[in-house]
């Protein structure tokens, strides 16, 4: 070492000034930090000592019991089933090993099953019940209670199921439930399905998802540090979601579906003086069980293999051409706008040619109806009458009157998703095909062909106003709903806006039109017979194969799929209507007898037209318990629920 | 007949008592900086049991890194302190290298690069820094007289901020801290006057809108965070809460051994790194926490007794920085864990899970002991 320059003891003592300078500052920190530690573990030790028992506070959440759909008539259309699930709670079995190969004995469970709940246990906390089996068979449940005795831990939870005893009759309206998955909830709402294990994916059962489901429950209990339990607290008591009383009656709706058959349509049922939905049918089905159960191998090809995919609710998400059952609409606002009357009548030779032009349009009639007026027209369906009435409106004026009647927009039956339809329009055209309007465009849209599409459910609404004679109400499926406290809730109807005629006698000469088409031997609906009830109804026709009239073919031999889609709007009785019915079915002719079947039933249901369509909603009251939201503040609820959002 | 005497006795016992300093000194230790040092790692291993959540691996796995730390500083305490001065520039280059290094290929870890990897070993080059920055300091004042002359603080704030720029780009704010306060107390120790010291104070405080500036994301975070944890309770106050809800709930003598239910349901973080103070004081309590406090204070005071005693100016000032260096750590950490101090990634010393920060201690300790042991004769 070199030798310093310095006075070596001057800076000895220099330098021990100031460690023990430093020496001091460090020992003033350490007393800080002293001072600090009794502030926190003594003098707010209570404090703290209460947050950190709170930490230790878990909630197991309780599934809330779905709520059950009724139809009008107090039948079950979607209940819960009770089914068995055997699980094992860690910290209640001693001997896992043996537990789980005893269990595997007494209920024949393969020993891969066994060696998977043992992998999974480390996943779960001890006091968790870690699911063994699932759906045990009445014996299984029996030798398990019996045995219980030698398997402590092992518990035996009930599981609710969806249940549809009605199978496929319902299944366009009420929709199905699927495998729920956490992902695909809002944030907002994970709490709340953190016991739940299916959601509704279709119909009623997802637009009312909210109603339905009701509130979480959970039990709360303290912990250890090792995460056993210490003790059990307070129960919440999960709010069961609310029973919903459909309008949907199921005589009409299982007469619909058998009628249908195996045909493609759609039949939409309304009470005209509610709005109330009687009916709401779609083929081809699906029994909405399957989704709960799992499919069978035929069931899977027929839901996800088919063309005409049996989820597709045609009632409300099918766009269809509805053809002629337009021209009642149309007649009726231009005879109102006197456009033209009820006399003026036009010679039909079979085929009509707009002035200047080459095209010829035909009539679906090939020799003519001959001399027809506005009245004869809609009884025989005259197409060149309404090509010339087509002439005389504007496009607009055309689109005022589908608007009017409710065409174009959803009608808020409450459906999630429902379809809107096409009201051609210039801009329309020019936006969604991008070419310009011609006047044949005009033609084909007073005919119901062409771009105009509108969903059966839209149709029957329309058809509301025909029958109300310019009043008609918004279509709903849900009559009332029955709280947790027991209180059944009603919906009531709500009025769609009022078609006001500057002439109300002209409704009674479309009415008069629209009951011979039923009544005379010329009508185009001579398929629906004679019923012993007064009927007004307009058929429809829509081409989906465009042949050449010089080679018409045989129908027969146009393929299956290419064949023309039939339309049918009833209602009845006349003078105070019950029912109107919107009916399309696909490539086939049944649409008026389907109608038929369907009146004729509600005729009978409703005693000759003389009752209310019957309601027996009222013998469901019984009385729910009130559920008390126990002990449990919520403020320690709100403290425990946002630790499962904390990090790390 | 041979009497003893009174003067025999006396002559015996001190011989014996030289002996016995004798085989000390042969491995030129301290016995009793070597007691408190293996009464603090025996403490950490079991408070690392707990934390760890009775996980043999972590304990066993400290445990070899304490034992391969005991036989650098049995190594470092043989080698006379001269020996440091020689080798102390080369030293400081040689850490700074390897902190390049890190920078140019080292892995990520933690969100930042601090490690350098050979083989299974893997090691983080700032921690050697908190060794080799004093040494060179030490060496650098050794001949400069007190009270130091600007242009040699200079120097010495150039050796400081090269390493403490590079901890920075990272970013690991803790070790930079750690690093700037060992230097400047080194600087402090080795005279400086009291208009200089209110000078860089004044500096840092009108620097610290800069500092900010070019402060990480996380890190301001943290820093508001301190400021007010309960801004944001569930995010990054989160860490700060638990932890005081940890030791606040120890209360006298805490919830027992393994009983702590905040770290072992999770709710601290890094329990078995940064926040190991939290479990200790949760399941030792107030008590606990104090026997920890003395148990630093023995080792504090026996390792500046070395430095007091020190015979050269490099020793004193290499002891007193290394000493301020473990003194700083320790309760940095603490008060971090406490709420006292904004929340930076700094060890607790021999106690928390991790290698390099242990050796680098062990290390200094080494250093220490030669100092405390190879002395000289001086002529008076």
């Amino acid at each position: 070492m070199k030798k310093s320059l310095i006075n070596p003891h001057a800076a000895k003592k220099a330098f021990n000034r100031r460690a023990l300078l430093l020496l001091l500052g460090l020992v003033l920190f350490a007393l800080l930090i002293a001072l600090r530690l009794f502030m926190l573990q003594i003098l707010e030790h209570k404090r703290y000592t209460t947050l950190s028992t709170k930490n230790l506070l878990t909630l197991i959440p309780i599934a809330p019991k779905r709520g059950l759909i009724y139809d009008r008539d107090g039948t079950l259309i979607a209940s819960n089933k009770t089914s068995f699930r055997v699980s094992i709670i860690p910290e209640r079995t001693p001997h896992m090993k043996a537990t789980l190969v005893y269990l595997q004995h007494l209920l024949g469970t393969s020993p891969s099953l066994g060696k998977q709940v043992l992998w999974r246990l480390h996943r779960h906390r001890p006091y968790e019940h870690v699911p063994y089996l699932n759906k045990l068979t009445p014996k299984q449940l029996s030798l398990l209670s019996v045995n219980a005795y030698r398997l402590p831990g092992v518990v035996i939870d009930p599981d609710l199921k969806r249940q549809y005893p009605l199978k496929n009759i319902f299944a366009a309206p009420i929709g199905y439930m699927t495998h729920l998955s956490l992902k695909h909830i809002p944030a907002a709402q994970r709490t709340n399905y953190s016991a739940t294990s299916s959601i509704g994916s279709a119909g009623i059962e997802k637009s009312d998802e909210q109603l339905l489901h009701g509130h979480v429950g959970a039990q709360a209990i303290e912990i250890d540090a090792s995460g056993h339990t210490v003790r059990s607290l307070t129960h919440l008591a999960p709010t069961p979601g609310q029973d919903l009383i459909l309008t949907l009656s199921t005589a009409l709706q299982k007469t619909a579906m058998q009628a249908l058959g195996k045909e493609t349509g759609a039949v939409v049922a309304l009470d005209p003086n509610n709005g109330a939905v009687l009916a709401m049918a779609s083929t081809p089905s699906f029994d909405p069980n399957w989704f709960i159960n799992g499919f069978s191998k035929a069931a899977y090809q027929q839901v996800f293999a088919a063309k005409q995919s049996p989820l597709f609710n045609l009632a409300d998400h099918g766009q269809f051409a509805i053809g002629s059952t337009i021209k009642p609409f149309y007649a009726l606002m231009a005879l109102d706008q006197h456009v033209i009357s009820p006399q003026d009548a036009i010679f039909d030779r079979g085929w009509f040619q707009i002035p200047n032009t080459k095209h010829i349009y035909h009539d679906w009639k090939l020799s003519g109806h001959g001399w027809v007026n506005v009245s004869k027209a809609i009884m025989v369906s005259c197409d060149t009458y309404f090509y010339h009435l087509a002439t005389l409106l504007s496009i607009y004026s055309m689109d005022n009157i589908l608007q009017q009647f409710g065409f174009g927009k959803a009608t808020g039956v409450g459906l999630s998703n429902e379809r809107c339809g096409v009201i051609p329009s210039p801009h329309w055209k020019q936006k969604n095909i991008g070419r310009p309007w011609y006047t044949g465009d005009k033609i084909l849209t007073i005919i119901g062909q062409g771009f105009l599409l509108a969903t059966p459910l839209q149709l029957a609404n329309a058809t509301q106003f025909l029958a109300n004679k310019g009043v008609a109400y918004r279509p709903h499926l849900i009559q009332a709903r029955i709280n947790p406290q027991g209180q059944i809730i009603t919906t009531s109807p709500v009025a769609e806006p009022t078609v006001h005629l500057t002439h109300p006698e002209n409704w009674h000469v479309v009415q008069a039109a629209m009951q011979q088409v039923i009544l005379n031997p010329e009508g185009t609906g001579e398929h629906f017979g004679h019923p012993p009830y007064t009927v007004a109804a307009k058929t429809g026709t829509t081409q989906l194969y465009g042949h050449n009239r010089d080679e018409e073919r045989s129908r027969t031999n146009i393929p299956k799929h290419l064949r023309n889609n039939h339309l049918f709007i009833a209602y009845a009785p006349v003078n105070h209507p019950r029912i109107v019915v919107a009916v399309i079915v696909e490539h086939a002719a049944q649409a008026a007898s389907v109608a038929r079947k369907v009146m004729d039933r509600a005729w009978l249901l409703t005693h000759h037209f003389q009752t209310d369509v019957p309601t027996r909603a009222k013998k469901l009251v019984h009385p729910v318990s009130i559920v008390s939201s126990a002990h449990l503040s919520k403020e320690t609820l709100a403290l425990t629920t946002l630790k499962t959002h904390s990090p790390g | 007949m041979y009497v003893e005497s009174d003067f025999d006795n006396r002559y015996k016992r001190r011989l014996q008592q030289k002996l016995q300093r004798l085989r000390w000194q042969h491995w030129r230790l301290d016995p009793l900086l070597c007691l408190a040092l293996l009464l603090l790692s025996g403490v950490g291993l079991t408070i690392l049991f707990s934390a760890s959540d009775g996980n043999w691996k972590m304990v066993i796995e400290q445990s070899m890194r304490l034992l391969v730390g005991v036989i650098i500083m049995l190594i470092l305490a043989r080698i006379p302190p001269q020996r440091y001065q020689q080798w102390s520039a080369w030293a400081y280059v040689f850490s700074i290298i390897l902190l390049l290094c890190v920078l140019l290929l080292g892995h990520i870890g933690m969100g930042a690069q601090r490690w350098l990897g050979a083989g299974p070993i893997r090691f983080q080059p700032s921690e050697f820094l908190k060794i080799t920055t004093p040494l060179l300091l030490a060496s650098w004042f050794h001949e400069k007289k007190s009270p130091l002359a600007v242009k040699h603080i200079s120097v010495a704030l150039v050796i400081i901020a090269l390493p403490a720029a590079l901890i920075l780009l990272q970013p690991d704010l803790g070790t930079a801290v750690l690093l700037i306060l060992s230097g400047g107390f080194i600087i402090c120790l080795a005279g400086l006057r009291l208009r200089n010291i209110l000078f860089s104070v004044s500096i840092l405080i009108c620097a610290s809108p800069i500092i900010w500036h070019f402060m990480h994301g996380y890190q301001r975070n943290r820093l508001l965070t301190f400021l007010h944890p309960e801004r944001d309770p569930l995010g990054k106050g989160y860490h700060i809460i638990q932890s005081e809800i940890a030791v606040g709930s120890g209360g006298w003598i805490g919830k027992g051994f393994m009983h702590g239910t905040q770290s072992h349901l999770s709710f601290l973080p890094t329990h078995t790194t940064d926040f190991i103070f939290s479990v200790l004081a949760e399941e030792w309590g107030f008590i606990g926490c104090l026997i920890l406090l003395i148990i630093y204070a023995l080792v504090l005071f026996q390792a500046f007794r070395v430095a007091f005693a020190g015979q050269y100016r490099f020793e004193r000032l290499l002891a007193g920085g290394l000493c301020c260096s473990f003194a700083c750590s320790a309760m940095i950490n603490i008060a971090m864990v406490i709420g006292l101090l904004p929340v930076v990634g700094v060890p607790l010393p021999l106690v928390s899970y991790g290698g390099t920060s242990l050796l680098a201690f062990m290390a200094s300790f080494g250093m220490i002991m030669s100092i405390g042991a190879h002395r000289k004769l001086l002529p008076t």
